[in-house]
């Protein structure tokens, strides 16, 4: 745990490499070339720039092409080149005035401060949300957008650039290794909970936000990628959608009833610990309302720690969520077996 | 942006920068290299981690899910393999994520943007769970299980592996029209824990894992400007290769037991979404789904004369949704939405048990009372109006209703707990937002419910009960209160708060879920140091109480034999972090994470009234602590502009004094290990290389 990140010998000649880089391709420069003086007048004949990603780019890449603006490489913008929307042979694809605008305000400064694009997609507020994500909207309406409008994120005011970062190479919204960082900054109880001792394993990666839920609006509830939860659940827990003969009512309404999917400090990612979670909806006829305890017995008598223990009214109910096993005593029909 | 892919560049940057600067560069070779680097940004390119990682401590917990849960070494390799033919739009991507781990998982894609692509992926991960099982069960592994409590004990680990496999296709077909399929399977196999019991005997079995689920897809869509649809069929299947466990020498009338029936589902659906020129749209969704279990019983049914051999189980569900938003004048926002869900169980009812005469003494020795199976139906209908109007001074109104009626069939005979056919919830939502300025966002909303419905139809199991609000249809009242606020003061500070406030109160009967009070606040900022540091902070908890009384009834037949008590159940979740990330040098990003999370749950019990002795007053449980610390650093030094080396060391600490496995025996004399504490730590070294 407290060992240096690296051995000291391999750590130097690592640093140390780059340095010995730069230097020979420094020297190189200096040998191969002429000194001159005049490079920087590179730097601002911008009215040569020519186009870099797509036709007609170059009223933008002129001043925002990433390489040596330490302002502009705060933002960078040719990184799009790598994505979808970079892929010109696609017709489709936009160009920048498409998303941002003529801009001619922004082009032609005046006075000291150069006003936004006419389409800014920053983290400063705007003011109509609805309207600024018509832009995005105009191509991407359908599908699994198809219910954005009345998604709970667009009725909260969300714009599409709260999550997406269309000019990053890897979008953190659309990348299974950044997504649930993303969700969990305004989620914020869920930060806790996904690193509760039972979990599904979303800190991994194998399984993360966009698995389960659409933030784009469903036809489901709570935007579920399927139409309920119970849909939902069911695409990993095929075993529990039955219809069994006998079947657990709060099972067949909402998995969420029992479960915390997000994650709990009670095995089965149960939402409290047994009995008290059963007592939540159970009569307290026999031994239904007894009251939990350690006195280490195995019995469903007051105090039980079979009750409490291990898992608790599990531990008979075995097969809770329902069964079809048209046998006897011990019956069925209460998930014994 | 993920720097990851301009590092590289920015100390090939420097360079340049210090050419200039001390005049060695021509402006012709700066525009030179600078134009390849524009290229370099700009060009998908393919990257490779090669590396290796050591864990050291008992890491049982922290690598559950990935395979990093002993003191070993461990391979490190990632791949990106990423192509594009500029001049057709046709991309090929071949991605391998954790390929030296148990979480692993390879993606082959290929298309031509725009017209065609198909996709191949794979995976598998492995849970292995943390528990440590002593136990003399014989046949672990097999569905064929034999219980001794007699048998030499020994440690199993248990675990279940997740195999998928998943491909699909798409093509753009003229005019708009999109054509898909897709398919995934994901086999599992492995074991856990399981169990049987009875009043005084409660034994340690393992569930034996093999089973497959399936789930394929065919759809259309076509969208243009005005009118969006998809449209298609979608189905699914589940099989337990191992539907039957047999158990020997436990309780004998539990054997055999029924593992999960194989079922499958078949699903037509249809939606759409229409433009009102730049003001409105509504969208549909209309679908329609079969569920059937039919596999055959692993035992025949008890009742003499019942031949049936399978559950005829059959479950139709129809769901209609629709929804409309409006922009009727330029500050009003108008909102609203319709679901019906109807699940309708079909399922052949047939008596399967023997019959008894429900008797307060005699109906838990027997089997099912009326034996006949029991078919769940539900309707779901909701609906929601929502209005947004702008106010003057950056004010904006929002105001909501909604209302939700679900319906359920009630068993004519057999209940063990009071129903409702009906409940019915309304809830009203106001919230007044304010722009304070462009940076400054703050709203405040309440939120007020209310849930009813129709009158009990009683437990016909005891007439000591029917006092209970279950929790799934008692009534109830919701209060909420939500404060947020966004604050952007300037370019480097970002400043979040979030804070919810809310109360359920439960009434009209004497048992269950009295109340729920909810607390959470949470606290985020950023701050951008300078040009090359960063760093974020949070702060969060959430308190739950959770309020519910019962009573303990020993026997059923003497009403008066009972201890009325009282359960408050308070968690408590707190938790902070810290981040910092800085790229010190061009070539070198430093980054550094930590995070802490305390749960706390304390059970209050006590006794309220009853007529019991003292021997029957129950005493409070154990508080349960679970505190986990997660500190990430890592270190990435740019080599070339093609190159570098990443470094990673986590170190993952738990603490918890859950004591849900102390002092517990199972009757055949399992025992089951919780680790309480972990200190485990990862160390990882990899080398990447990327190319165009």
């Amino acid at each position: 745990m407290n060992a240096p990140l690296f051995p000291m010998g391999l750590r130097q000649a690592w640093f140390a490499l780059p340095r010995f880089l730069a230097c020979a391709l420094a020297v190189a420069a200096l040998v191969q070339a002429p000194a001159v003086t005049a490079a920087a007048s590179s730097k601002s004949g911008k009215s040569e720039a020519k186009d870099i990603l797509r036709t007609g780019d170059a009223r933008c890449t002129r001043c925002h092409n990433d390489v040596s603006d330490d302002e502009i490489e705060a933002y960078p913008v040719l990184p799009i080149g790598r994505t979808k929307h970079g892929t010109v042979a696609d017709s489709r694809t936009p160009t920048c005035v498409a998303c941002h605008g003529e801009s001619e305000t922004h082009l032609k400064q005046v006075g000291t401060e150069r006003p936004l694009p006419e389409r800014p997609y920053g983290k400063k507020a705007v003011a109509d949300p609805k309207a600024h994500n018509k832009t995005c909207l105009g191509c991407h309406e359908g599908d699994k957008l198809m219910h954005w409008a009345s998604g709970t994120h667009s009725r909260r005011d969300m714009v599409c650039s709260n999550c997406h970062q269309i000019h990053a190479a890897s979008d953190r919204a659309t990348t299974r290794a950044t997504v649930v960082a993303m969700c969990i900054s305004c989620h914020a109880e869920k930060r806790a909970q996904i690193n509760r001792p039972y979990r599904h394993p979303i800190v991994e990666g194998t399984m993360v936000c966009i698995d389960c839920h659409n933030p784009h609006g469903s036809a489901g509830p709570k935007m579920m990628v399927k139409d309920s939860v119970n849909d939902t659940c069911y695409t990993c827990h095929m075993d529990y959608r039955g219809p069994f003969l006998w079947s657990h009512p709060a099972v067949r309404q909402d998995c969420s009833l029992c479960h915390n999917p997000h994650g709990s400090t009670v095995a089965g990612l149960l939402k409290l610990r047994p009995p008290f979670l059963c007592q939540q909806c159970h009569e307290p006829a026999n031994h239904r309302g007894n009251f939990p305890g350690l006195n280490n017995a195995k019995t469903n008598a007051p105090g039980s720690s079979a009750l409490t223990q291990a898992r608790g009214c599990l531990n008979c109910h075995t097969n809770i969520h329902g069964g079809s096993h048209p046998a006897n005593a011990p019956n069925s029909t209460r998930f014994r077996r | 942006m993920s720097r990851a892919y301009t590092r590289p560049l920015l100390q090939f940057t420097a360079v340049l920068v210090s050419g200039l600067a001390s005049g060695s560069l021509l402006a012709q070779d700066y525009e030179k290299i600078a134009n390849e680097l524009r290229m370099d940004l700009a060009t998908p390119d393919t990257r490779i981690d090669v590396g290796v990682g050591m864990v050291s401590g008992d890491a049982r917990r922290f690598g559950a899910y990935s395979g990093l849960n002993s003191e070993s070494a461990y391979g490190l390799l990632n791949l990106n393999l990423v192509r594009r033919d500029d001049a057709t739009g046709t991309w090929f991507r071949l991605k391998g994520n954790n390929l030296g781990l148990d979480n692993r998982q390879l993606r082959l894609e290929h298309q031509q943007q725009g017209d065609w692509a198909y996709y191949l992926d794979t995976g598998h991960y492995r849970f292995r769970d943390p528990r440590v099982f002593n136990t003399g069960l014989a046949g672990v592994g097999t569905a064929s299980l034999t219980v001794s409590a007699a048998a030499p004990k020994r440690t199993i680990d248990l675990g279940v592996a997740h195999d998928s496999f998943a491909a699909g296709f798409r093509k753009f077909v003229i005019g708009g029209l999109e054509l898909r399929a897709s398919f995934k399977q994901d086999e599992r196999s492995g074991d856990r824990a399981y169990g049987q019991g009875t009043p005084g005997t409660i034994n340690f079995l393992t569930e034996a894992i093999d089973r497959v689920t399936r789930q394929w897809e065919l759809t259309a869509s076509y969208a243009d400007k005005t009118l969006q649809l998809t449209g298609g069929y979608s189905g699914s299947s589940f099989q337990n290769k191992l539907p039957r466990i047999d158990i020997a020498g436990g309780i004998a009338t539990f054997s055999p037991t029924a593992a999960p029936p194989s079922n499958q589902a078949h699903k037509f659906h249809l939606s759409g979404g229409y433009n009102f020129g730049e003001t409105g749209r509504s969208t549909f969704k209309l679908s329609r789904s079969i569920a059937k279990q039919d596999s055959v019983f692993v035992t025949p049914p008890t009742l003499a004369g019942n031949r049936e051999t399978s559950p005829g189980g059959r479950e139709v569900t129809t769901l209609a949704y629709a929804d409309l938003t409006l922009r009727p004048a330029d500050r009003l926002d108008l909102s609203a939405q319709l679901r019906f869900e109807d699940r309708d169980d079909q399922s052949r009812v047939a008596q399967y048990l023997t019959p008894a005469v429900p008797t307060a003494t005699t109906s838990l020795a027997t089997a099912g009372i009326t034996g006949f199976n029991i078919p769940r139906s539900l309707k779901q209908l909701k609906g929601m109006l929502e209005a947004g109007y702008q106010l003057d001074d950056g004010y904006r109104l929002v105001a909501g209703l909604e209302h939700e009626q679900i319906r359920r069939n009630v068993p004519f005979q057999y209940r063990r707990i009071a129903y409702r056919e009906r409940t019915d919830e309304t809830q009203a939502r106001v919230e007044i937002k304010r722009m304070l300025s462009e940076t400054l966002n703050g709203g405040l909303a309440f939120i007020h419910g209310y849930r009813g419905g129709s009158e009990y139809v009683p437990d016909t199991y005891s007439q000591a009960t029917n006092q209970l609000n279950s929790l799934i249809w008692a009534d109830r009242q919701r209060d909420k209160l939500r404060l947020s606020a966004d604050w952007i003061p300037d370019e480097d500070w970002s400043l979040q708060f979030r804070g919810d406030l809310g109360s359920d109160r439960y009434s009209g009967r004497n048992l269950g879920p009295r109340k729920g009070d909810t607390l959470l606040f949470s606290a985020d900022a950023a701050y951008q140091i300078s040009s090359k540091w960063q760093t974020h902070a949070w702060l969060s908890q959430e308190r739950i109480l959770v309020e519910q009384a019962t009573r303990s009834d020993i026997n059923p037949a003497t009403v008066g034999d009972n201890v009325l008590w009282q359960a408050s159940v308070r968690n408590t979740t707190t938790a902070l972090g810290f981040g910092l990330k800085g790229r010190p040098k061009a070539n070198l990003e430093l980054g550094a994470d930590l995070s802490i999370a305390a749960d706390a749950a304390r059970h209050g019990l006590q006794r309220t009234g009853g007529s019991g002795t003292d021997a029957l007053t129950p005493t409070s449980l154990p508080d349960y602590v679970y505190r986990h610390l997660t500190l990430k650093l890592h270190a990435d030094h740019a080599l070339d502009r093609h190159s570098g080396i990443r470094g990673e060391i986590i170190i993952d600490r738990m603490r918890t004094n859950d004591w849900t496995w102390q002092g517990w025996t199972y009757s055949d004399g399992t025992t089951v290990t919780l680790p309480e504490r972990q200190n485990a730590a990862f160390l990882g070294i990899t080398y990447y290389h990327r190319m165009r």
